[in-house]
């Protein structure tokens, strides 16, 4: 049997492993992304590619290295640059020299069932309900938990308590192997979640909505845990991008789009491809929502983004709502953003202070 | 007095101006083009723009700005896709929306979506839409869409017949014939990219012009037949799904097949998103096939001096090259 690889996207590899294990295939994880993945990606990357195209191929060779035979990949047809990443992906790792079968998932997969034969040999059919299962029930839960956790790091009693409580979480419910149990657990870290609670950090709660392309909101590793600093400086964070809301978005199941395409409609008339159009949308919803700030994230040279970051600035003006658009590249570097978020934050501190006005006696 | 529209001298300008031209004179339009790009329209977009978009965005930005206070009405066109499964690059599709966020006391912007993906005949209608907007009848309208179709062929023809895009915008507008230099050192070289930016003699700084003043005879995109282009573009990688570079890949791929070619030089403005993964492939396949390809890449820090140092030696190596 061939074994299986996938591209790291925060803890996705939990409900991926899941499902394929499930299959009965044997998976090979990539090593967790880490400068040394970076490095090779940027090495054997198209300079002006994006960073997430940069990581994957990271992730890949050190995959490759550990013996993978499949590289399992997403794909689509969309203007987003995501949608050709598989085909140079593909033609710069044979340059290498290695020798893989890489599939690709994206709309008409099933038309070609003869490919998919010949890469993963016979595949258990009755299984593969039960397997989507398991891997939803997974994700379902991790993005639960994560929900909680991005609100709770604000509130926590000891500093870095949430971020312990959710690491064990996902090691274990990456070892559990039945799906009653995942309830079980989920409700067991909902709980001690919960309990950690304490006064806000800050004194009051200060909310922030990120937004962006979707990599760079999910993987902590390239955003520079955005969401950890922001947590420990005092600020419940939100966001709309999960990967089960995702999912769902991308087979058309979510009512969600309806709602944003409204919201943006009068900023950004049309689909821009990725996550452009998305992100006004929810700048527009989160600013009725009476959130605090957006922040947006974006890879460096991203242009749907880049559509998208031309015209924050008037949502911002508009709506009266803080923006801060951060894009991401190979170099930046974490003191930069750090002092970036931290002004960021104290300034719409002052700015809700002034706002509700009678909080100066309570300080 | 009649209406004057403006037509910023950038981006789809360099694909599609001897149509818009017939299209809003036979409607009785007075159409206004900006002047060629020049240093201060540069400085301009630059100083508007959001500083990581490309730089044909930024020169477009410029010319809208020299345009705003003259004209009554901009044609800025929304483009989503020019052909069934595919798309242009995702920046076209929001432009409208952000030249309306950035520039303030902007004209009427006439911004028709132009959507191909479901065939040509929804252009059809757009046009009549535009027409109907300055109180043209359908008689009118329809010739006019007539003739800028059939301008719009003849400038198709031009092209593939090996004329460069500006001289064949003088053919067609203004009936002057020009007669090509020979080339003297019997060179080819093809030079790849957006004609956008190819074309633009400033913010390309003049790189075909300088290649045929060494006596090279350049090729671009467009000079190979569309019919080529297009079989040669599926033949090897998945479908390429923006239009202008799936021109491009199906021109390398045509050059590596069939065309006797000394050299390619690949032109790409900096933070050029499609440009960068497809590229990639052509260098890849270029470089199993042992033909000489020059990367340069392009941004409104670009010097001259550099540039033609590389083009020289380029040019110079691939003579030697082709003598040994």
């Amino acid at each position: 049997m061939k074994k299986i690889t996938f591209p790291h996207m925060a803890d996705m590899y939990v409900p991926v492993r899941a499902f394929f294990q499930e299959l009965g295939f044997e998976t090979v994880v990539p090593p967790a992304i880490s400068k040394k993945t970076l490095d090779l990606g940027v090495k054997y990357s198209p300079e002006f590619a994006c960073l997430p195209f940069k990581i994957n191929l990271g992730n890949f060779i050190e995959a490759l290295e550990r013996g993978a035979e499949i590289i399992v990949m997403g794909g689509g047809c969309g203007p987003c640059r995501f949608g050709y990443y598989a085909e140079v992906q593909e033609a710069i790792l044979r340059e290498l020299g290695y020798s893989f079968e890489m599939f690709v998932i994206e709309p008409g997969l099933f038309s070609n069932y003869k490919r998919i034969r010949n890469v993963f040999g016979n595949i258990p059919f009755h299984r593969l309900l039960p397997a989507a299962r398991m891997a939803w029930k997974k994700a379902a839960a991790i993005d639960e938990i994560y929900r909680l956790v991005l609100k709770m790091r604000a509130c926590e009693k000891k500093p870095g308590q949430v971020n312990k409580i959710y690491d064990a979480f996902i090691g274990e419910i990456d070892n559990t192997v039945s799906v009653d149990k995942i309830r079980l657990i989920k409700k067991e870290y909902e709980e001690k979640i919960k309990d950690s609670k304490a006064e806000y950090k800050r004194g009051i709660e200060i909310r922030i909505a990120i937004v962006g392309e979707i990599y760079l909101v999910l993987e902590p590793f390239v955003n520079l845990e955005i969401e950890r600093r922001l947590g420990e400086l005092g600020v419940v964070v939100e966001r709309e991008l999960y990967i089960t809301n995702w999912l769902l978005d991308f087979l058309n199941l979510s009512g969600e789009r309806k709602l944003m395409e409204r919201a943006a409609g009068k900023y950004l008339a049309n689909f821009v491809g990725g996550h452009g159009q998305d992100s006004i949308g929810h700048a527009v919803i989160y600013a009725e929502k009476a959130f605090d700030g957006v922040i947006q994230l974006a890879p460096f040279t991203c242009m749907p983004e880049i559509i998208s970051r031309s015209i924050l600035p008037v949502v911002s003006r508009e709506e009266g709502i803080p923006v801060l658009s951060l894009f991401f590249d190979e170099h930046s570097a974490d003191t930069g953003i750090q002092t970036r978020l931290e002004a960021f934050v104290d300034l719409l501190e002052r700015r809700k202070i002034l706002q509700e006005g009678s909080f100066c006696e309570s300080r | 007095m009649s209406v004057k529209i403006g037509i910023p001298r950038a981006l789809m300008y360099h694909y599609y101006y001897p149509a818009w031209r017939v299209f809003f004179e036979e409607l009785g339009l007075n159409v206004v083009l900006s002047p060629e790009t020049n240093k201060d329209i540069i400085d301009q977009g630059m100083r508007i723009a959001v500083d990581d978009i490309c730089l044909p965005f930024k020169v477009y930005y410029g010319h809208i700005l020299y345009l705003k206070d003259i004209v009554d009405c901009l044609f800025v066109p929304r483009f989503i896709s020019l052909g069934k499964y595919n798309y242009v690059c995702p920046k076209f599709m929001g432009l409208p929306d952000m030249l309306k966020a950035n520039i303030a006391g902007l004209p009427d912007i006439i911004e028709p979506f132009i959507d191909l993906r479901k065939g040509i005949f929804p252009l059809r209608r757009t046009a009549h839409d535009i027409g109907r907007r300055f109180g043209r009848n359908y008689f009118s309208i329809e010739r006019a869409y007539g003739k800028a179709r059939k301008i719009h062929r003849s400038f198709i023809e031009l092209q593939e017949k090996g004329i460069h895009t500006n001289e064949a915008f003088e053919m067609l507008l203004k009936n002057n014939n020009i007669i090509r230099r020979e080339s003297e050192k019997n060179l080819n070289i093809a030079v790849l990219g957006h004609a956008y930016l190819l074309n633009d003699y400033f913010a390309s700084m003049g790189i075909i012009k300088r290649l045929e003043g060494m006596g090279v005879c350049v090729r671009t995109v467009e000079m190979y037949r569309k019919c080529w282009r297009e079989k040669a573009a599926d033949k090897y990688h998945k479908r390429v799904f923006w239009y202008f570079n799936r021109q491009v890949m199906g021109a390398a791929y045509h050059i590596f097949e069939k065309d006797s070619i000394d050299g390619i030089v690949q032109v790409t403005a900096f933070g050029c998103g499609p440009d960068s993964l497809v590229r990639e492939l052509i260098d890849i396949e270029g470089k199993k096939r042992k033909i000489s390809i020059m990367n340069i890449n392009i941004d409104e820090h670009s010097a001259e001096a550099g540039l033609m140092t590389r083009l020289e030696a380029f040019v110079d190596l691939i003579e030697r090259r082709k003598m040994a």
